[in-house]
């Protein structure tokens, strides 16, 4: 198929098999989103899906071109990836600089200097709002403002897959909004196919068509968005283990998890009942 | 970017200055006049004086390279070929040589230089496995196996010059402080070799040095092919000090502190400064070197000892004048 297309893939480190069997494959202009506890093999499926990790067992082909056969340079064109964005190398260099290296692939003997490169980058600074950046130094940025350079240097790549890995992890709810909003704004004005892990369901269900959960290494569901939320509280458990809850808030549905044992420790703890009886927890599911 | 190529021009000054200047100032000033009119001035010009200070700049050149594409490939301003034990298994090579009183000249080059080859390549091999075992970003392992491989090297050293006699020691002790002294032109054109495939292989790679400070991830899903162009540094880099230390000693500190000089001065990008730290490098070993014959002259002393002597307290001074900033 024409796409990203990942069949029976399998991948260890150290005989420790991180993934198994994982077959997956997105369309052109699909929106994925990867869900799965921590070690669930979600970053180690992205990374082989865009040639920085060599599977052991499978095929993974780009447009029904095998990735191995394929350059880093040829995959350059194809897949953009976003890794995570904390305890990462700071490259010493401004925002625009950065954002302009992304252009390498299209470059020839590493010069990258014309006129379609630098309006690239201008065009990938101001899909992602980041045009009041670009003369700052890299090292001077914020974690939030990093992780959305970080965003517009794979936006300037012009790829028509874009691989993020927990974009919006370790931000503020601000942060979080700008990020969803700018691979948003990718995703439709560049039709580019969006493939996101992220540990927020809701940003999961809300900006995804598609939903791919993995449990230990194993596809556990794959399918559309809607397929998923007709059991969406009861696939979660089963993902994570925690109860979940969804909460019917005007104009859209929030889930959360809540815990098993009520807080009785700390500062917050809700006021006891008049009789000693634990203290009630009103849940999403009684409001 | 603009700035930065003016800075290159006067750096490029600066070098052609020093390369033409030089050579006449020594022991004894060297008129133009003599060149011409006296000949025994004009042999000590060109077959003594020239073709040291050419060595010099070669040298301070090449050096000053290596510590830029080690410090860029490990992205950790500490690399350089002393922290990465290559210049200490050169000088076990070049003392094993010296104990043993093999002389003469094998493959073109003095049984000496062949012997701090070896030893170069010894160490660099023996820390570059030790990296493939380790998994990539951990420069800090890299370099903490340099230090080791550099400490053993060291105590083997010590140990031979210890069972040496006092006329091989110290010529051990010599060989280690580094110097520039050359007659006529064959070390320098038994350098060059080195030097010109290096320096061509790193210029090829130069972008790669840029994405490097990426990140390796990114580097490469950005089409840099990572492992290979970080091979091919590394082995341009280390090919480079066994010419040079085979040649001239371990000469310590350009390849540590040119990089850092060059870098407050001209920013990250490798393109500007790889030319940048090819001609400060060049030209810091040629004024060191001409101090070092000069200043108690007819006692000229080894160049090694003035590079660290120099460079410390400079490179302490460009570091607190970038911190403070």
């Amino acid at each position: 198929m024409t796409g990203l297309d990942a069949k029976n893939l399998s991948f260890s480190y150290n005989d420790k098999p991180v993934i198994s069997g994982v077959s997956f494959a997105a369309a052109a202009g699909e929106t994925w989103a990867v869900i799965g506890r921590n070690g669930a093999g979600k970053s180690t499926l992205l990374k082989c899906l865009c040639g920085l990790l060599r599977y052991n067992q499978g095929t993974v082909s780009i447009n029904n071109t095998p990735i191995n056969k394929l350059t880093p340079r040829e995959i350059a064109l194809q897949i953009a990836y976003v890794p995570q964005g904390a305890n990462r190398p700071v490259p010493p260099f401004t925002v625009r600089e950065y954002v302009l290296m992304a252009r390498y692939p299209y470059s020839k003997m590493g010069a990258i200097s014309t006129r379609k490169d630098k309006d690239a980058a201008d065009e990938a600074l101001e899909l992602t709002d980041t045009v009041h950046l670009a003369g700052r130094m890299m090292n001077t940025l914020s974690g939030g403002e990093f992780q959305t350079v970080l965003i517009a240097g794979a936006a300037a790549q012009e790829t028509p897959f874009l691989l993020l890995d927990e974009p919006t992890t370790h931000l503020d709810p601000r942060h979080q909004e700008d990020i969803r909003r700018m691979t948003a704004r990718v995703h439709e004005r560049r039709g580019a196919a969006v493939i996101t892990i992220t540990h927020d369901v809701n940003f999961a269900l809300s900006t995804h068509n598609n939903i791919l959960a993995l449990i230990d290494g194993r596809v556990f569901f794959r399918g559309t968005r809607d397929e998923f939320c007709a059991g969406a509280v009861s696939n979660l458990e089963k993902i994570f283990s925690v109860d979940f809850r969804a909460v019917d808030c005007p104009g859209q549905t929030t889930i959360f998890a809540v815990n098993h044992e009520p807080c009785t420790g700390g500062r917050h703890r809700p006021p006891a009942a008049p009789d000693g009886a634990p203290p009630k927890i009103t849940t999403g599911a009684s409001l | 970017m603009k700035s930065g190529w003016t800075g290159i021009s006067i750096l490029f000054i600066l070098s052609i200055i020093s390369l033409a200047l030089l050579p006449f100032i020594g022991m004894e000033t060297i008129s133009v006049a003599q060149i011409f009119s006296d000949d025994l001035q004009r042999e000590i010009f060109l077959s003594i004086r020239l073709p040291r200070v050419l060595t010099a700049f070669t040298a301070g050149a090449s050096l000053a390279l290596c510590g830029l594409v080690f410090q860029g490939v490990l992205r950790n301003p500490l690399a350089d070929p002393f922290t990465l034990g290559i210049a200490s298994g050169a000088s076990f090579g070049a003392a094993i040589t010296i104990l043993t009183g093999a002389a003469g000249v094998a493959f073109g080059l003095p049984v000496t230089a062949l012997g701090a080859l070896c030893g170069a390549a010894l160490s660099f091999m023996l820390v570059m496995a030790f990296s493939a075992r380790v998994r990539s970003g951990s420069s800090n392992s890299i370099l903490l196996a340099g230090i080791a491989v550099s400490f053993f090297f060291s105590s083997l050293l010590m140990f031979s010059q210890y069972v040496s006699s006092m006329r091989e020691s110290f010529r051990i002790v010599r060989w280690l402080m580094g110097g520039v002294e050359v007659f006529g032109y064959g070390q320098l054109l038994t350098m060059l070799p080195f030097v010109v495939i290096g320096v061509a292989l790193i210029i090829a790679n130069v972008t790669a040095l840029d994405h490097f400070l990426t990140g390796e991830d990114i580097a490469q899903t950005r089409g840099v092919r990572v492992r290979l162009s970080r091979s091919l540094l590394l082995a341009a880099a280390s090919v480079m000090v066994g010419g040079i230390v085979s040649v001239c000693g371990p000469i310590g500190f350009v390849g540590l502190m040119i990089p850092h000089f060059c870098r407050s001065a001209f920013g990250a990008g490798h393109k500007i400064l790889l030319p940048a730290c090819l001609l400060a490098g060049g030209i810091f070993l040629t004024l060191c070197d001409t101090f070092a014959r000069t200043v108690i002259a007819p006692t000229e002393i080894p160049v090694g000892v003035i590079t660290a002597l120099l460079g410390g307290p400079f490179l302490i001074w460009v570091l607190s004048r970038q911190e403070g900033r």
